[in-house]
C-alpha cells in the first residue's frame, strides 16, 4: 500500500484515483474547485435516435465511485504551492481556505490538472462578448438543455427568437499562430458534429452550416466524413471565414469559396464558435516545481522515467484528448503504479 | 500458462509472458479470463493446446490501392530521375484516416529532401492531425511542397495517369508519379477468428462492435482485447498508447481476477436441452458447453450479470443462485437500467413528485422477460415503463434492442387480446438526461404515451 496524491479531480484524476484506491492505496485528491468533474461538468448527452458516442455515459459512475470510495480523501478548494523530496518520500505544501498545510509521506504523485477552454482565457475572441448572436459551443450546450421546455414554441432554444439558420465555425483558438495554438485540439470537430446532429434532429427546419478547416476523426471508431454530414442534412464549407459582420437582420459571414474561387456571404441568426483545448495556466508552475518539460504549445511531458521519479502525468495536461482516451490514460497511470508495487515497493 | 496470446502480431512486453498464434492456424477457444484454452496448429501441423490468461487480437488490416498502377503511401519512394513531379493524393474515395496523413506527410517530406529539383504536390480534402502531424505539415510547407485542397469533382485522374486540378483561379495538368493513401480494409479471416472467439462483428467487416463502453480496446468478452487494424481504420490513430494501455491493464487484471457481479448464475443440467440459445444471446461470451455434464454452463468470471440468458432460456434452466424474488405490488411501475436511467434518477431533483411510482433498478433492459411483464400486468400493475440505454451505448451491447423487441411483441399481443394499448413502454435515456427523465415520468404518470 502506498500514499498517493492526485492533483486535479477531472476525469483523468478520478479514473486514476479509483483504480489506485481499489488496489488498496491511500489516495488524496487535491482539487481547486468545490466539485469534481473539471471541464466536462456541464456537457449533456448528444444522442439522436442512436447514441453518437460523446463518451459522457462513461463518467458519472466514475465520479460517484470517487466520492464514495473509502480509500479516497478529497480536498476541495485546495491548491499546491510547494513540493519537497524528503528521504524516502515526497511532501506537498497545500493552501486550503487561506491556511497552509503539508501532506507528508507520499510515495507517488499524479498530476492531472487538465486543460483550459479558449472561452475561459482573457484573450478569447472579442466579438463574442459584444454580439449576443455569437456564442461558444458550450453556451449552445446550455441552450439545448433548455430545449425540452421550448420544443414546440417559437423560441426553441430560449434565445428570444427562432433562428432560421445556425452556423458553426471550427478551429477557433486552435491551429492559428495569432491565437498561440498551432496544434489541432482534436475534439472540437466531433463535438460540433454531434451538436449539429442533435440540433438537426430536434429542429429539422433549421438550416445548419459548419465551416471546417479540416475535418478530424470523431474519436473512437467514429470517423466523420463529408458523406456523414450530407446524410445528416448538415451543410459544410471547407474553409475558415474571413470576417463576420453584425447586421440587424442577422450576422453576415464572409468567406472565400474555394470551389468557385470567389468571395461569398451567408446570413445567419446564430453563430457558434468551437472551443479548443488550451494548456492549463498552471503548467509553467508545475514544470518548475516537479522538473517537467513544457512543450512549444504549453503542454507538459515527463523528462525522466515516471516509474523512477514516481511523478506521473495523466489526461489533457499532456495535450488534447477526448474523454475516453483521458480515462484510459488515467487508468494507465494507476496500472503502472500498481504493477510496479507488485514487483517492488517504492523507495524515493 | 501464458499471460497473453496474440492472435496476429505480437507486441513485446517486459513483464508479460506472451505467445503469438497465426490467425489461420487458430482452431478453438474455450474458457474465460485467467483460464482460456486455445487450440491451434503449430508450424509443423501438430495440434496444440495452450492456456492463457488473456487474448489480444492484433491482425494488421489489408491495404487496397484506390487506383491500379499508382504507388501507395506505404510503398518505397520511387526513383526520382525519370519523373517531372511527385503527386501525393489522400482522401480520394473517402477521407483517409489520420494515420495516412501521417504516412503521406512523412513520405512527401523525405521525397522533397531527396529530390530537391522535383516539385512535390500534395492534394487533400482534409488534413488530419494526430501525433506530430501539425509539425510535419509545417515542415513540408517550409520545404516547398505545394498543398492543394480539393473537393470531389475538381481533381480528376485520367486512365493514362494524368492529374488535372481545376479551380476558378488555378488550373493544373500534371504528369508524374502518383502516390495515394491506401484504403484500409479488414484482413481476410477476421470473421473466422470472431466466430472461434465467440465475438460479434463490428461495422464494415472489422471486429469491434460500436459501443461506448468498449473503448478503447475491449471486446464484449472479458479478457479478449482488439487492437489496431482489427478494429478499423481510425484505430491506428492512437495505436501506441492503446497497446501500452492494454498490456498494462492485462498485467493489472491478472494479479487478481475477481468476478464482476456478486450473485452467480447457474444452469440446471437436468433442465437444459442444449438448444444453445443462451450461448448465442449472451453478449459477453460467458456461456459454454460443459462436456462432462452435457449441459451448458455459465463462466462466472466472464458473466457481467445482465440476465439476458435467464430471460431467453426456453427451458427456464438458468437461475440466479441467491434469488430473492419479491412479490409484485400494484400500480405504476418503472424499471430503470442501472447504467443509464438509474443514474439520471439519482441526479434528478424533486424525486418526491414521483413517490407514487414503484421504481425498480434492473441490471439491463435486456434482462426483461416477457413472462415477467405479463406477470406484472396480471397482478394489476396498470402500466409499465422500461427505461434503457441508447443504441450503441448499452453496457451489455444489445440490451436496448432486446427490450425494444420484447416490449413491441407484448404490446401487440395485448392489443390482439383487447387488454389495452401501450401498457408497456420502452424508452431510451442517458445518465445525463435527468431533465428529460423528469419530464418523461410526469407525462407518463398523466397517462400520456407519447413520451
Ligand atoms: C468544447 C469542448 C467539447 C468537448 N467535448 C467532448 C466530447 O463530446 N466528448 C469527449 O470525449 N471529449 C470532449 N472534450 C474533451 C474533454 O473535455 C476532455 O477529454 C476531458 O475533460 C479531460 O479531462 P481531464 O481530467 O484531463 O481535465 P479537466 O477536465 O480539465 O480536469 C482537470 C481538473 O483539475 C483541476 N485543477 C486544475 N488546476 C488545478 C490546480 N492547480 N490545483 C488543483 N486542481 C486543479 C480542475 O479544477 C479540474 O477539476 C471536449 C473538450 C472541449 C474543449
Ligand atoms: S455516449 Fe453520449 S450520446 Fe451516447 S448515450 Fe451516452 S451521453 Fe448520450
Ligand atoms: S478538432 Fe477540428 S475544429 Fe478542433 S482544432 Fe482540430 S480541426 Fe479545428
Ligand atoms: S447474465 Fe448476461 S453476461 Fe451473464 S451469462 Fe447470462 S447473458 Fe451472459
Ligand atoms: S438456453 Fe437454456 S436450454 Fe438452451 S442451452 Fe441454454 S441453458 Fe440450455
Amino acid at each position: 500500500m502506498s500514499k498517493i496524491a492526485v492533483i486535479g479531480g477531472g476525469i483523468a484524476g478520478s479514473a486514476a484515483a479509483v483504480e489506485l484506491a481499489r488496489a488498496g492505496n491511500q489516495v488524496t485528491i487535491i482539487e481547486k474547485e468545490n466539485k469534481l468533474g473539471g471541464n466536462l461538468k456541464d456537457y449533456g448527452c448528444k444522442a439522436v435516435d442512436v447514441c453518437t458516442k460523446c463518451n459522457l455515459c462513461l463518467v458519472d459512475d466514475l465520479f460517484s465511485e470517487t466520492t464514495e470510495s473509502a480509500g479516497i480523501e478529497i480536498l476541495y478548494q485546495t491548491r499546491v504551492n510547494d513540493f519537497k523530496r524528503n528521504p524516502g518520500s515526497y511532501s506537498l505544501g497545500i493552501e486550503r481556505e487561506g491556511r497552509f498545510q503539508r501532506i507528508d509521506g507520499l510515495d507517488y504523485i499524479v498530476l492531472a490538472t487538465g486543460f483550459t477552454r479558449w472561452s475561459d482565457l482573457e484573450t478569447g475572441t472579442p466579438e463574442v462578448s459584444q454580439d449576443k448572436r455569437i456564442i461558444w459551443a458550450s453556451e449552445l450546450e446550455g441552450l439545448m438543455k433548455k430545449r425540452k421546455d421550448h420544443l414546440e414554441t417559437e423560441d426553441p432554444l430560449a434565445l428570444g427568437y427562432k433562428p432560421e439558420s445556425v452556423v458553426f465555425i471550427q478551429c477557433n483558438g486552435s491551429r492559428s499562430i495569432q491565437e498561440k495554438a498551432r496544434y489541432c485540439s482534436r475534439v472540437c470537430c466531433g463535438y460540433s458534429y454531434r451538436m449539429a446532429r442533435v440540433l438537426k434532429y430536434f429542429f429539422p427546419e433549421i438550416k445548419i452550416t459548419i465551416f471546417f478547416m479540416d475535418l478530424q476523426e470523431g474519436g473512437y471508431l467514429q470517423d466523420i466524413s463529408f458523406t456523414n454530414l450530407e446524410e445528416a442534412g448538415i451543410n459544410y464549407l471547407n474553409c475558415k471565414p474571413v470576417r463576420v459582420e453584425g447586421k440587424d437582420d442577422g450576422l453576415r459571414i464572409i468567406y472565400e469559396d474555394q470551389r468557385k474561387g470567389a468571395v461569398e456571404e451567408l446570413l445567419t441568426q446564430l453563430l457558434v464558435l468551437s472551443e479548443g483545448i488550451h494548456p492549463n495556466q498552471d503548467n509553467e508552475h508545475w514544470s518548475m516545481l516537479f522538473n517537467l518539460q513544457l512543450d512549444d504549445h504549453g503542454f507538459l511531458s515527463s523528462i525522466e522515467d515516471e516509474l523512477k521519479t514516481g511523478i506521473f502525468l495523466a489526461g489533457t495536461i499532456k495535450g488534447p484528448k477526448d474523454i475516453a482516451a483521458t480515462i484510459s490514460d488515467g487508468r494507465n497511470v494507476a496500472y503502472k503504479i500498481i504493477n510496479q508495487q507488485k514487483l517492488q515497493p517504492a523507495v524515493r | 500458462m501464458y499471460d497473453v496470446v496474440f492472435i496476429g502480431d505480437l507486441i513485446e512486453s517486459p513483464t508479460l509472458k506472451s505467445l503469438k498464434v497465426d490467425p489461420e492456424l487458430l482452431l478453438r477457444c474455450r474458457g474465460e479470463i485467467g483460464d482460456f484454452h486455445l487450440t491451434y496448429k503449430d508450424g509443423d501441423g501438430k495440434v496444440r493446446e495452450v492456456k492463457t490468461g488473456t487474448i489480444v487480437v492484433n491482425i494488421t488490416a489489408e491495404r487496397e490501392k484506390p487506383l491500379p498502377g499508382v504507388l501507395s503511401f506505404e510503398d518505397d519512394l520511387p526513383e526520382g530521375k525519370e519523373v517531372d513531379c511527385l503527386i501525393f493524393i489522400q482522401d480520394y474515395q473517402t477521407i483517409s484516416p489520420a494515420i495516412m496523413s501521417n504516412r503521406g506527410l512523412k513520405m512527401a517530406i523525405s521525397a522533397a529532401k531527396k529530390f530537391p529539383e522535383i516539385q512535390v504536390y500534395y492534394f487533400y480534402r482534409s488534413m488530419r492531425f494526430i501525433k506530430d502531424n501539425d509539425r510535419l505539415f509545417e515542415e513540408a510547407r517550409r520545404l516547398g511542397i505545394l498543398f492543394l485542397k480539393y473537393e470531389k469533382g475538381n481533381l480528376v485522374i485520367s486512365a493514362a495517369g494524368e492529374v488535372s486540378y481545376n479551380r476558378e483561379d488555378i488550373s493544373l495538368r500534371l504528369e508524374g508519379k502518383i502516390l495515394m493513401a491506401p484504403e484500409i480494409k479488414p484482413a481476410e479471416g477476421l470473421e473466422r477468428v470472431a466466430r472461434i472467439l465467440n465475438l460479434e462483428m463490428g461495422p464494415a467487416g472489422f471486429l469491434q462492435v460500436e459501443n461506448v463502453y468498449l473503448q478503447s480496446t475491449l471486446s464484449g468478452r472479458r479478457g479478449v482485447y482488439i487492437l489496431g487494424g482489427s478494429r478499423g481504420p481510425t484505430a491506428y490513430s492512437n495505436l501506441v498508447e492503446e497497446a501500452e494501455y492494454t498490456l498494462n491493464e492485462i498485467g493489472f487484471l491478472l494479479q487478481d481476477i475477481k468476478p464482476l457481479v456478486n450473485d452467480r448464475r447457474e444452469v440446471d443440467d437436468q433442465k437444459c436441452i442444449l438448444c444453445y440459445t443462451c450461448y448465442r444471446i449472451c453478449p459477453h461470451g460467458a456461456i459454454e458447453r460443459d462436456e462432462e455434464l452435457d449441459a451448458m454452463k455459465v463462466l462466472n468470471l466472464a458473466c457481467q450479470g445482465c440476465n439476458a440468458c435467464i430471460s431467453h432460456c426456453p427451458a427456464s434452466a438458468i437461475s440466479i443462485v441467491e434469488d430473492n424474488n419479491e412479490l409484485i405490488e400494484t400500480g405504476l411501475r418503472v424499471l430503470m437500467c442501472e447504467n443509464s436511467a438509474r443514474t439520471a434518477w439519482e441526479r434528478m431533483a424533486g424525486k418526491d413528485r414521483f413517490s407514487d411510482l414503484k421504481i425498480e433498478t434492473i441490471p439491463c433492459a435486456g434482462s426483461i422477460k416477457k413472462e415477467d411483464i405479463y406477470h406484472y400486468l396480471r397482478n394489476s400493475a396498470d402500466r409499465l415503463l422500461i427505461l434503457g440505454c441508447f443504441e450503441e451505448s448499452c453496457k451489455h451491447l444489445s440490451g436496448d434492442r432486446k427490450a425494444y423487441r420484447i416490449v413491441n411483441e407484448v404490446n401487440e399481443r395485448l392489443k390482439v387480446l383487447n387488454l389495452g394499448e401501450n401498457r408497456v413502454i420502452f424508452k431510451r435515456l442517458a445518465p445525463r438526461m435527468e431533465e428529460d427523465l423528469a419530464g418523461l415520468l410526469s407525462r407518463w404518470k398523466e397517462g400520456n404515451c407519447n413520451l
